[in-house]
């Protein structure tokens, strides 16, 4: 399941700076449902959503857009970090009360 | 960051095979990747390959390797174990990427049929790596059924005089989404609070035993009458969430309360709080119940980490070539 970033996993197709569609191998709803969702809640975005062109082809197209003047591209990418941060914070938490369990 | 409300986790109740956890301060869609990555992503390993020596038993072969490979390996250190088309070591498959069990049972006897188990699989790599010895089949998922059944392991044929069954194994590492053998959980699943539901102590002080029985009757079976008490209670099924109070049913109410001269708003209780997820998740015996989890939620890290790399990679190869 590893791949380096070389394995071409990721295409763009930018319509202009602030609209963009990005096609990415091998992602499902898993992914695509949390990064629509965080990315409709920043202000900034006028439009996000998903969706797997065909149910048997492993790809995954989410397309943002976002208001003029803003860089899509930048969005998305500082979505992705707001999620790592969550996820983050919830391994952090979940040690914690792993370890707050047991001891009761 | 914008938005980067952290959500909070708290366990009620935690065993080897099952545990009940809350997730509050997040949203459906954070809930819905946990269980879907805990389903068809967590790694863990499973017989894949097998290689069948003498077979006279009245299961054909096919049949007798998907059984094989659905029963469960101990696969707390599968971490360590590499997946077999991206390892480094070999061309095949070998002690880094795979487990090798022998089964060879045979019935001799004319009185009674031989039940072949798990427990007659032999992990043929015990001696030479302790990593392989980590992977046994899981006998019986509940320490209660060793208990109380007779039986010990799971059935995988039976065998009638002169029958015999001989095979090798090979266990590999992989993950649910290619087949659902690999995936480490029985049930995983969330349900959040009722949008409404009632107080069943007002309500049952308010009501006559004419109105509780009327109110029963247009609840769906979310209520039940206690036949002791008298009083209302609610169903499992509703406790579980599977169920919710129908519309009819709330209007009901409405009307049943005033006609006994109550308040009707005084009654009901809306879910004020939709972001709490209760989660509960029983294993197949191959991880342990906090382990999955715990191999859930770095599962999700690394798949952002290696989306986000990719991303930024792809963006500045495109760089020059848009502007």
């Amino acid at each position: 399941m590893e791949s380096s970033p070389k394995d071409g996993k990721v295409t763009i197709n930018q319509v202009s700076k602030n609209v963009i569609t990005v096609a990415i191998k091998g992602e499902d709803h898993t992914l695509g449902n949390v990064v629509r969702y965080l990315l409709l809640k920043n202000k900034q975005v006028e439009f996000a959503g998903y969706n797997i062109p065909h149910p048997s082809e492993n790809v995954l197209h989410l397309r943002v857009q976002t208001k003029q003047d803003v860089d899509s591209k930048q969005v998305l990418v500082e979505t992705l970090e707001t999620l790592k941060i969550i996820c983050n914070s919830l391994e952090e938490k979940y040690k914690e009360e792993l370890a707050r369990f047991m001891e009761t | 960051m914008p938005n980067a409300r952290t959500p909070s986790i708290h366990i009620q109740r935690q065993t080897f095979h099952e545990m009940d956890f809350i997730i509050k301060d997040t949203d459906t869609s954070v809930a819905n990747a946990i269980r879907r990555v805990a389903i068809a992503e967590v790694p863990t390993m499973a017989i894949d390959l097998v290689h069948i020596q003498v077979n006279t038993s009245c299961l054909h072969d096919e049949f007798l390797a998907h059984r094989l490979g659905l029963v469960p390996l101990t696969s707390h250190r599968v971490d360590e174990f590499e997946y077999t088309r991206d390892c480094p070591y070999c061309s095949d498959h070998c002690l880094h990427c795979s487990v090798t069990f022998s089964l060879d049972v045979q019935c001799t006897t004319d009185e009674e049929t031989v039940t072949v188990t798990s427990q007659d699989l032999v992990n043929s790599d015990a001696t030479e790596s302790q990593l392989a010895a980590s992977v046994q089949p899981v006998h019986l998922s509940l320490e209660k059924d060793h208990m109380e059944s007779s039986s010990s392991g799971i059935v995988l044929a039976k065998l009638a005089k002169g029958q015999r069954i001989q095979l090798t194994a090979i266990a590999k590492k992989g993950i649910g989404k290619e087949h659902a053998k690999w995936s480490p959980v029985c049930t995983i699943s969330y349900k959040t609070d009722p949008t409404v539901q009632f107080d069943l102590t007002k309500l049952n002080a308010v009501l006559s035993e004419r109105a509780k029985r009327a109110l029963v009757a247009s609840s769906d079976e979310c209520l039940a009458i206690d036949p002791k008490t008298n009083q209302l209670v609610y169903e499992t099924a509703f406790i579980r969430g599977r169920i919710s109070l129908p519309l009819d049913c709330v209007k009901k109410m409405t009307i049943l309360v005033s006609e006994c001269a109550g308040d009707p708003c005084a009654v009901l209780v809306y879910n004020n709080d939709p972001n709490q997820f209760y989660f509960s998740l029983e294993t197949t015996g191959a991880l342990s119940s906090e382990d999955v989890l715990r191999h859930t939620l770095r599962v999700v890290q690394r798949k952002l980490n290696q989306l986000s790399a990719h991303l930024q990679s792809t963006f500045q190869e495109n760089l020059h070539a848009l502007f």
